[in-house]
C-alpha cells in the first residue's frame, strides 16, 4: 500500500451496440405491455449482446478503463469479478476473472469473484478489494468487473406483473491507492439470509439439473412484496454513515441501481440530478444488475460534479444483500 | 496488524460409502495408462468414497454447524460468512450461493453473506486470504464462518485422469483472539490461459433444440490442454508459491514442519512428496483410500485429521497448499 487514500482511479461502462424496444421484447416473450406497466418500469430500450460469452464484455470494459487510466495490464495484482449473471461456464467451478486475465495479459494479478449479492455485489467487491490493498502490501491496484447478459427469452422479470427489464451491459473500475481520483470513505453490505433466493435461477443447479423451463432469471414475489426495498437502500446508507461516525460529512449526490422508474423514485423521492440520471439510463439501458451503479456513476461525473462532493452509492438488492458505498470526488 | 486465527475446523462426510470399482463400472472412464507406469484405474489408491442425494447447501450447513459449535462462538458472534464451495450448488451461480441460506438457518443475524468464488480448489485459499485481509483491516469484523458444500452431479464422481471425488462439507471459524492455527500468510498464482482445463458446461451451454441432461453439470476436461500446459508446470508452481509465501515472511523450507495436501491419487501424493523430500511423517496422506478428494474441502479435512491424529503439534509450521482446477497454485502458512 502506497498511501492510505484507498478509491476509484476510473471507471468504464461498455454497452453491445445491438437494442430492442420494450414492445419487442414483451410481445417475443408473449407478455402484454400496458402504458401502466411502461410507465412503471421506465424502460424503453435495452442493449443486447450477440456474442459468444460475457467475458466479451468484460474483456472491452476493461480494456477501456485499462486505457483510461494508463495502466499496464501488469500493473493489477487482483482481478474481482461481481457479475451476477451466468458467464461461459458454470460458477463457482469457473471465474470470469480467469479468462479476462489471461485476455488481458494481467500476469501479476490473481483472480476471484464475489457472488450471490445482485445488484449490491459490487459494495461487496469494493469492500474485499479495500481489505486486500491494506492488508497486503504487494497489493495496490485492484480491477473489478461486472459482465452481465440476460438468459435468452427472459429479459422480463416477474411477469404477469413485471417488476423490472434486464438489459445486457458491462462495468470495470480500478480500485487503487496510488493517487486515486475518488477517495472511498467507507463500504457497508448487509445481507438478511431469510431472503437467499429472492433472486434465483431455479433450474440448471444441483437441485433442479435438467429444469431448462426453470432456467429463468425470478422473482420470489411473495418475498419481494413483503420487502421496503427502496427503504433498504437508504437504510444501508444510514447504516453506513452510522459506521463512519460523523466522519461522512454530507451527502451531495445519491446513485442507486436501475431496478424500475417506481424503485428509482421510491429511492429518491424528491427526485434531483441523480435520480434524473437513473431514470436516463434506466429507460435506455434497463436493469443490468451491479453495473447500474457504475454507468450512474460514471453519467453523474460526465454531468459535473463538484471536486469534494460527497456522492453515496446505495443498492437493496430487493431484499438479500444491501449495501453502500460513500466516494469523496 | 492483527493475527487471525483458525478457530476451529470441522467437516461432515455422509455415511453412505461406494465403492470405487463400481464407480468405474458405472462411469465412462477413458481406458488405458496414464504414463508409462501408471494405470489410472489400477494405481488411483482410492476403495471407496462418500455419497448422498442430500443436497449441497445440506452438506455445507452440517459442517458449518460443527464448526461454530466447535468453535465456542454463538451464532451472533459472526460478522461474516463466506461460501467458498468450487462445484455447481443448489442453484445457479453466480446470481445465488449458499451464504444467505446458511446464514439464514444458522441464526447469524450479525453476519454478512457472500461467496468467493475463483473456479477450482483455489477458492479454499482465496477465501482465507480475502477474509484474513478484511479482518486484519475492519476491526467490525471479528468472527467469520467460512464453509463449503460439494456434492457431485450424478455419473461424475470419477475427474480423470486426477482422482475420484467424495461428498461432503467442510468449516472453519476465523477469530482474532485464539492461540491456535495462526494465518501467517496465504499467497496464489492464476495461470488465466488454463481457465478452462476444467469446467462445467452448464444449460447456457445448451445448442438450440438440445435436451438438457444432469451430464450438462458434469465436470469436463480439455485433455490436451491439461496435458500441455498443466502436467510440465504443476510442481514447478507448486514451488513457486510456497517459495514467494516463504520469503515474504523470511522463512525457508526448512521451517515447514508439516504439509496438507490435496488428497487426488497415490501417484500425484508421490511425485509431491519426491518432489520435496517428505516422507508419511510430513504430509497427511491417510484420508486417500476412503476418501479420496473432496474439492475444496480436501485442505480442511486434512488439516482436521492430521491435527486430530497428532501429526500436527503446537507451533508446528503447517503449509496447506493445492493447485485449483489446472489453473491456480496457492498456499497457506499455518501456525498450529
Amino acid at each position: 500500500m502506497t498511501s492510505n487514500v484507498i478509491g476509484i482511479l476510473n471507471a468504464a461502462a461498455w454497452l453491445p451496440t445491438a437494442t430492442r424496444d420494450i414492445a419487442n421484447i414483451f410481445a417475443s416473450e408473449g407478455i402484454t405491455l400496458t402504458a401502466e406497466i411502461r410507465e412503471q418500469l421506465g424502460v424503453e430500450q435495452v442493449h443486447c449482446f450477440e456474442g459468444d460469452s460475457p467475458t466479451e464484455m468484460a474483456v472491452a470494459a476493461a480494456r477501456e478503463v485499462l486505457e483510461e487510466a494508463r495502466l499496464k495490464p501488469t500493473e493489477l495484482q487482483a482481478i474481482i469479478d461481481f457479475s451476477t449473471m451466468p458467464q461461459r461456464y458454470v460458477e463457482p467451478a469457473w471465474s470470469m476473472s480467469n479468462e479476462l486475465q489471461a485476455e488481458l495479459g494481467a500476469k501479476s494479478a490473481f483472480t476471484l469473484g464475489y457472488s450471490g449479492g445482485g445488484m449490491s455485489n459490487l459494495h461487496v467487491a469494493l469492500k474485499f478489494a479495500i481489505g486486500l490493498i491494506k492488508g497486503n502490501e504487494d497489493v495496490d491496484t485492484i480491477l473489478l468487473v461486472g459482465a452481465d447478459r440476460a438468459i435468452p427469452g427472459n429479459r422480463v422479470i416477474s411477469a404477469p406483473d413485471p417488476v423490472s427489464v434486464i438489459g445486457d451491459g458491462a462495468s470495470a473500475l480500478i480500485v487503487t491507492c496510488r493517487g486515486p481520483e475518488d477517495a472511498i470513505i467507507g463500504t457497508h453490505a448487509q445481507t438478511n439470509g431469510a431472503n437467499h433466493d429472492i433472486l434465483n435461477i431455479p433450474g440448471g443447479g444441483i437441485k433442479h439439473p435438467t429444469a431448462l423451463d426453470r432456467y429463468r432469471l425470478t422473482i420470489d414475489t411473495e418475498k419481494f412484496a413483503a420487502v421496503n426495498a427502496p427503504a433498504l437502500a437508504r437504510q444501508a446508507g444510514e447504516n453506513l454513515m452510522r459506521e463512519l461516525n460523523g466522519s461522512g460529512g454530507e451527502i451531495d449526490h445519491h446513485i442507486g441501481a436501475n431496478f424500475s422508474r417506481s424503485d428509482v423514485m421510491a429511492f429518491q423521492p424528491d427526485g434531483g440530478n441523480a435520480s434524473g440520471i437513473a431514470l436516463d439510463t434506466l429507460s435506455r439501458c434497463g436493469h443490468m444488475h451491479a453495473n447500474d451503479l457504475v454507468f450512474n456513476y460514471l453519467a453523474l461525473k460526465q454531468a459535473g460534479v463538484e471536486a469534494g462532493a460527497r456522492v453515496l452509492l446505495a443498492s437493496h438488492g430487493l431484499g438479500f444483500t444491501a449495501g453502500a458505498t460513500l466516494l469523496e470526488t | 496488524m492483527d493475527t487471525i486465527n483458525i478457530a476451529a475446523e470441522a467437516f461432515y462426510l455422509p455415511p453412505e460409502k461406494r465403492p470405487v470399482e463400481e464407480i468405474f463400472r458405472i462411469e465412462d472412464i477413458p481406458f488405458g495408462t496414464l504414463s508409462k507406469h501408471i494405470d489410472f484405474k489400477r494405481d488411483i489408491g482410492i476403495e471407496d468414497v462418500h455419497v448422498t442425494d442430500e443436497l449441497p447447501s445440506v452438506l455445507a450447513l452440517k459442517a458449518a454447524r460443527k464448526a461454530l459449535e466447535k468453535s465456542g462462538c454463538k451464532a451472533e458472534d459472526i460478522n461474516l460468512v463466506v461460501d467458498f464451495t468450487s462445484i455447481p450448488e443448489d442453484y445457479v451461480g453466480p446470481t445465488w450461493s449458499a451464504a444467505g441460506l446458511v446464514q439464514h438457518e444458522l441464526g447469524l443475524v450479525n453476519a454478512l453473506a457472500t461467496a468467493v468464488n475463483t473456479g477450482g480448489c483455489a477458492s479454499y485459499h482465496l477465501a482465507l486470504k480475502t477474509v484474513r485481509s478484511l479482518m486484519q483491516t475492519d476491526p467490525s469484523i471479528k468472527t467469520a464462518l467460512l464453509f463449503a458444500g460439494d456434492r457431485t452431479p450424478d455419473l461424475n464422481k470419477t475427474y480423470y485422469p486426477i482422482t475420484v471425488a467424495s461428498d461432503g462439507g467442510a468449516a472453519l471459524v476465523l477469530t482474532r483472539d485464539r492461540d491456535r492455527a495462526k494465518i501467517l500468510e496465504v499467497e496464489t498464482i492464476s495461470i488465466g490461459r488454463l481457465h478452462d482445463v476444467w469446467y462445467v458446461p452448464g444449460l447456457q451451454s445448451l445448442k438450440p433444440g438440445e435436451k438438457p441432461t444432469e451430464a450438462h453439470l458434469h465436470m469436463f476436461t480439455k485433455m490436451d490442454k491439461f496435458n500441455e500446459g498443466v502436467i510440465p508446470i504443476n510442481f514447478v508452481m507448486f514451488r513457486k508459491v510456497m517459495a514467494q509465501l516463504l520469503a515474504k515472511l523470511n522463512l525457508t523450507f526448512d521451517d515447514v514442519d508439516y504439509y496438507v495436501y490435496p488428497t487426488f491419487s497415490t501417484w500425484d501424493q508421490g511425485y509431491f512428496k519426491r518432489r520435496f523430500k517428505l516422507d508419511d511423517t510430513k504430509v497427511w496422506t491417510n484420508g486417500l483410500k476412503h476418501r479420496g478428494h473432496v474439492q475444496e474441502s480436501d485442505m480442511v479435512i486434512n488439516y482436521a485429521e492430521a491435527s486430530e491424529a497428532g501429526a500436527i503439534k503446537k507451533g508446528d509450521k503447517v503449509m496447506v497448499v493445492s493447485n485449483g482446477a489446472g489453473f491456480a497454485w496457492s498456499a497457506a502458512l499455518l501456525e498450529h
